[in-house]
């Protein structure tokens, strides 16, 4: 059987809470019915978080980098000159 | 292999890329359109003589927030969220794999993002390793781990 599906008052179908952004294909059938497909399920980004929150062994970590000169180990000074090298 | 960088152009092919990670795949094939339709990060491609994508990384600003703030910490730090960019993503072709652009690409990242530092407050990168590789890459560069959830971990390197 399959599931009751509700769809909105411009025929969407909802793409559920685990979900953002409502991205759909809108066709029109060869009877002229216009129909919206979610073209695209987009979830949620859990790669982008605008905030981290750190704990307090986490913050006092991140909190004597801060206070710190920035420390720059051999590898990241080699790789960036080759970059600079060749792209600068 | 050649390759150059760009920003992101729909012109570019982004049908064949494959980074052996299905959801960084699909990201670049069917989100990354969108998400710069809406502003949400700002990629950037790394594309062969064919037009082809064999890399890519995508830029978004963020913040540090603590969450206990200790009145000692006042004297030292501004008592508001910590101003940082993220590398959301980073992906290589596994057709690239072993030439240097996965270092290229964070030192791309890197480039900008100490660029910006001048016209606008950011303290750090930050970024998500996917899995045991991508964290022993950025450790390597002297990232440091920033915050720990379970199998995700973020690290970071001061600006």
């Amino acid at each position: 059987m399959g599931a009751l599906v509700q769809k909105d008052k411009k025929n969407r179908l909802p793409v559920g809470p685990e979900v953002e952004g409502t991205y759909f294909l809108r066709e029109v059938d060869e009877r002229g019915r216009v129909i919206f497909t979610p073209q695209v399920l987009v979830p949620k980004d859990e790669f982008e978080e605008r905030l981290v929150m750190l704990n307090d062994t986490e913050r006092d970590r991140f909190v004597e980098s801060l206070l710190s000169a920035p420390q720059r180990n051999v590898a990241y000074k080699k790789a960036k000159d080759d970059f600079n090298r060749k792209y600068k | 292999m050649i390759w150059t960088f760009h920003k992101f152009d729909k012109k570019f092919d982004r049908t064949k890329f494959d980074c052996g990670e299905l959801a960084l795949n699909d990201y670049l094939r069917k989100q990354m359109s969108q998400d710069v339709d809406r502003k949400a990060n700002v990629p950037t491609l790394a594309v062969n003589s064919q037009d082809e994508v064999i890399g890519y990384y995508t830029l978004s600003n963020g913040a540090v927030e603590f969450a206990n703030f200790p009145a000692i910490l006042k004297k030292q730090i501004a008592p508001y969220p910590v101003p940082i960019a993220r590398i959301g993503r980073l992906a290589v072709d596994n057709s690239t794999k072993g030439q240097g652009l996965g270092r290229e690409l964070l030192f791309h990242a890197i480039d900008k993002v100490e660029q910006l530092s001048k016209e606008i407050g950011i303290r750090a990168i930050v970024v998500d390793a996917k899995n045991p590789s991508a964290e022993a890459f950025y450790l390597k560069y002297g990232f440091q781990y920033l915050h720990i959830a379970g199998a995700r971990k973020s690290l970071f390197l001061i600006i």
